[in-house]
């Protein structure tokens, strides 16, 4: 215990777990790929300055629905052509990524933390203080959502934290209820309560034991409110309550063209496309966070390995 | 393997016999050989208890037989005769749930919780008896109170949730019996009930046997549940039958070092022993046998020949102690035996 | 079951309380109601007659007070940009919304139950596959973009179908098909993870030791026990669609329903309709729920009264 316990070893463990993760990742071509996309999104968004070919809000009537390059009269120019206002859709839905990953990065850590600690505390202490705050979560998904949000939106008006900050306060219960039911479980485990009567504390435990035990459930549904909150910001953008011109969102982009779909269907096609791959891939990284972090499917992974590199014999 | 099973069966009446079966799972660390050269038989109202610790194969033998092999299993090899007849799949399809029927482990989860505990008494009948609908309610209440049910016509109309274990263990008794059979397989049935559940339950199978002449194969990892009532005896390890005799004999004479450790470690409801004896080690999995003796690393008996061959079930010669008697299918599969 | 019934019905007001409550705080606290339904250009005597004509000029406390009781009585008022009072409005857009809705959950359930069931059997199977990831895309599209690329495809290219607007059941086809396409990924994966579930039961070995027939165990017991978390999740998809996607669906078709209300109320900035709008759908969520729970109630003869 002692050793194990020395910072060296420790990184050394990390460092351990981190490349069998790398290498499960590997294996699994969907999730690789999956993933890949992900990271591809995130550097779009990061460097979109240097990679966009055209400032995004540059208007150039004269190219106005220039068609994709690979389609006889497109130009080099415009990769995947241009819009009504003749501005370049690529360098759009580049600068498109900025806005969603902001915003669900944003919703994912307000509500996650907050939710995380209601559920930890819910769960830790039972009784009224559970009662009262798993109610109040069921309370609120009773509610109309969107149209509370649409309510909420008209009245202050729209910006950049008023949409992060309405969609974490319909997000946080799920974390809360998550967290919560994964607690009152570990409660009962025996390494929990020989941890209590041990004399761990509540601080402690919930840092040495709680949490670490926590962290592949939160990771997963972060993973999934993750693509959650971005299709809703696309959604309030696309409705006129999110993202206003002229900055750049994706369901900002979709609505914009609406009318030029018989024209130029290539200004609706691409920054819905690249939305629902970028969410279908957030949804298929989340499901193998869940069969990686599940030991039982894990020990049937392992298995099968063995069986893979060593043949079958019996 | 199988002579000594054949010899001598003749003169009996041999309701049901399984031979040489053998039952392979695809697991994700390999194939398991979870049931290999099982054979065992039963005669009309007769008691064959099936022994062994769990993941022994014995209740692969009886899903084998009711076809209710998972799909990553699959028989490779076994005949089942009836009657004296090899029979098809085809024809034991006809059989089950009608002349050889079943009673599970677990009473509460054996039963449907959204039917009505009637109609799952009923439901039989009416495949395999072709009754109507309200002469199959008649015959279910009869079971009903058969198997000492108070009150059959109102509890026909509850579900399983309003029943206890011991209740629910007597309908689901109730189910098994409906299309008077002749083979009943219980497979653990008294398990997961109250100590004093179980004998009420165990008495019970044993009342209607001797009133309908059903023969049971009671399938179980405690001794003491067949030591009263079964009449022949076959005791599993790690997939194979090791042993196998009247019970009589099998309690009074065990051969293999594995019976004897079973009854030194099983409290007798007869006898008083001063001090249980656990068989030292864990049972093998069954991927990683050795070309020997299954239970060789466990054994205190064992020798280097047991490691390197396996024993094969060989008739037990009349024992000094046991008289004349014949003894039909005394088998043991050990080299120290005698 | 009246035991239940009020049991539902209690928490129902507690619900519909709390969303009239929040509705208030959002409405009166958070901004000035008063300036948002006015053009910039209105003078401080059209600012003051409006406050007096809306009751803002009184106490926080009295106009919560008249708040609630108007709800009560659902009386919301007038609609600012309609002229009548607000919760007309919104019955009048509710029959198309209960029509969208109704035919997309129509579709939903007769397409993927079976095709979830059919998964179920031979899990790992190709259809099994297919569905799987066909589910996990369908409720991955956002559906403003799946709405227009379905019109692109059969109305714009194929001429089909119309493009938007409503009249005869064409019109229905395609917004119904969008809203359809989400909730049955959602609806095809519990089906077939409940069907798995019902079919490693001990149950479903007995039935077939008892030697019943395949179709026999599956129609008459799996079916039904499976059924459970199914219809949980389709009530809870038909509430989530009334009170939330129909906004988005209804938007990209120019389908009639509250949700396209709801965008034209913000645009003409009516609060009053807005706050109608979201009080008819909470309420409309509380009554689809407790109607899911009765049902459940009525298959499931454990579930218990509390």
């Amino acid at each position: 215990m002692s050793d194990d316990s020395s910072p060296a070893s420790a990184a050394a463990r990390i460092r351990k777990k981190r490349w069998r993760l790398i290498r499960s990742l590997a294996e699994d071509k969907v999730a690789l790929a999956a993933s890949i996309f992900i990271a591809v999104i995130v550097l779009a968004g990061v460097l979109a300055p240097w990679l966009a070919p055209h400032p995004p809000s540059e208007v150039s009537l004269s190219d106005r629905l220039v068609p994709p390059v690979w389609s006889g009269d497109g130009t080099g120019s415009f990769v995947l052509g241009a819009d009504a206002l003749g501005r370049d859709v690529l360098s759009r839905v580049i600068y498109g990524a900025r806005v969603s990953l902001l915003v669900g990065f944003s919703v994912v850590i307000v509500a996650g933390v907050f939710g995380s600690a209601v559920g930890l505390v819910a769960g830790y202490r039972g009784g009224r203080v559970d009662t009262v705050l798993m109610r109040l979560a069921d309370a609120q998904l009773a509610f109309p959502g969107l149209l509370l949000v649409i309510l909420i939106i008209s009245v202050i008006g729209s910006s950049i934290p008023v949409i992060i900050g309405v969609i974490a306060i319909y997000g946080w219960m799920i974390f809360a209820r998550l967290v919560r039911g994964n607690v009152l479980q570990l409660r009962e485990e025996l390494f929990i309560r020989a941890a209590v009567m041990a004399g761990c504390g509540p601080l402690r435990l919930m840092r040495r034991h709680l949490l670490p035990n926590l962290m592949a459930p939160i990771l997963t549904q972060a993973m999934l409110e993750f693509a959650r909150v971005i299709l809703v910001e696309a959604s309030l953008s696309y409705l006129g309550l999110g993202i206003q011109s002229p900055n750049v969102s994706w369901g900002l982009m979709v609505a914009e063209n609406q009318t030029y779909l018989r024209e130029g269907w290539w200004t609706v096609f691409f920054p819905g496309l690249v939305l629902a791959v970028t969410v279908v891939a957030l949804n298929l990284v989340a499901s193998w966070l869940r069969v990686r972090s599940d030991p039982q499917q894990q020990q049937l992974l392992a298995a099968r390995r063995r069986v893979r590199t060593e043949g079958v014999s019996a | 393997m199988t002579e000594g099973f054949d010899s001598g069966q003749a003169d009996h009446q041999i309701l049901l016999s399984v031979a040489d079966l053998a039952v392979d799972f695809d697991t994700e660390s390999g194939i398991v050989h979870a049931v290999q050269d099982v054979s065992w038989s039963i005669g009309a109202g007769e008691t064959l208890g099936v022994v062994g610790e769990s993941g022994s194969g014995k209740s692969v033998t009886a899903a084998a037989l009711m076809d209710l092999i998972p799909i990553t299993g699959r028989v490779v090899n076994g005949t089942f005769i009836w009657h004296g007849d090899r029979v098809g799949s085809a024809e034991l399809a006809r059989l089950r749930g009608s002349k050889i029927t079943m009673v599970f482990q677990d009473p509460m989860n054996a039963l449907n919780p959204l039917v009505h505990v009637g109609r799952q008494i009923t439901e039989v009948l009416v495949k395999h008896v072709n009754l109507s609908r309200s002469a199959a309610r008649r015959r279910a209440h009869e079971l009903l109170e058969l198997v000492g049910i108070p009150d059959p016509s109102r509890r026909m109309r509850q579900y399983p949730f309003e029943f206890s274990g011991g209740m629910a263990q007597r309908v689901v008794i109730a189910m098994a019996l409906a299309a008077q059979p002749e083979v009943l397989i219980a497979d653990e049935p008294t398990t997961a009930l109250d100590v004093t559940i179980q004998a009420q339950i165990l008495d019970l199978m044993s009342e209607l046997q001797k009133e309908l002449g059903i023969a049971i194969v009671l399938i179980t990892h405690d001794l003491g549940v067949v030591a009263g009532v079964a009449d022949h005896l076959a005791v599993m390890y790690a997939g194979r039958v090791i042993e196998r005799g009247r019970s009589a004999d099998v309690f009074a004479n065990p051969y293999h070092p594995y019976t004897r450790g079973l009854l030194a470690s099983t409290p007798h409801p007869r006898d008083v022993i001063d001090r249980l004896v656990p068989i030292k080690g864990n049972p093998p999995v069954v991927t990683e046998l050795s070309p020997g003796c299954a239970f060789a690393d466990r054994c205190p008996e064992a020798h280097d020949r047991c490691r390197v061959e396996r024993p094969p079930m060989s008739a037990v010669p009349s024992h000094p102690a046991s008289e004349t008697v014949v003894l039909r299918d005394r088998e043991v599969a050990c080299w120290n035996a005698f | 079951m009246i035991r239940f019934l009020a049991w539902r019905l209690l928490s129902g007001v507690v619900v519909m309380t709390l969303v009239t409550a929040t509705v208030f705080f959002v409405t009166r606290m958070l901004t000035d109601p008063v300036r948002i339904m006015l053009p910039l250009s209105a003078s401080q005597e059209d600012y003051d007659r409006l406050e007096a004509s809306l009751g803002l000029d009184q106490h926080l406390v009295t106009q919560f007070w008249e708040f609630i009781s108007g709800a009560v009585r659902l009386d919301f008022g007038e609609s600012f940009w309609q002229g009548v009072p607000a919760l007309e409005v919104v019955i009048g857009r509710l029959p198309s919304t209960f029509q969208l809705v109704s035919a997309s959950m129509v579709v939903a359930v007769v397409l993927f139950v079976p095709l979830g069931m059919a998964a179920s059997l031979k899990p790992g199977g190709w259809l099994d596959r297919i569905l799987v990831s066909a589910s996990l895309f369908g409720l991955s599209m956002p559906q403003f973009w799946l709405g227009s690329m379905l019109i692109f495809v059969f109305s714009v290219k194929l001429g089909w179908l119309p493009t938007s607007g409503s009249g005869g059941p064409e019109h229905l086809v395609l917004p119904a098909f969008t809203l359809a396409l989400t909730s049955g990924g959602r609806i095809a994966q519990i089906t077939r993870s409940s069907m798995l579930d019902q079919l490693n039961r001990p149950y479903v070995t007995t039935l077939r030791a008892k030697g019943m027939g395949r179709s026999y165990v599956l129609f008459r017991h799996v079916l039904r026990n499976a059924l459970l978390p199914i219809v949980t999740l389709i009530a809870y998809e038909s509430a989530f669609a009334m009170a939330g996607y129909a906004v988005i669906v209804e938007t990209v078709f120019a389908w009639p329903g509250i949700g396209r209300l709801a965008v034209q109320a913000v645009t003409q900035r009516d609060i009053v309709l807005l706050q109608a709008l979201v009080f008819v759908a909470a309420l409309v969520v509380v009554v689809v729920n407790t109607i899911a729970d009765v049902i459940y109630k009525m298959i499931d003869p454990r579930v218990n009264i509390s």
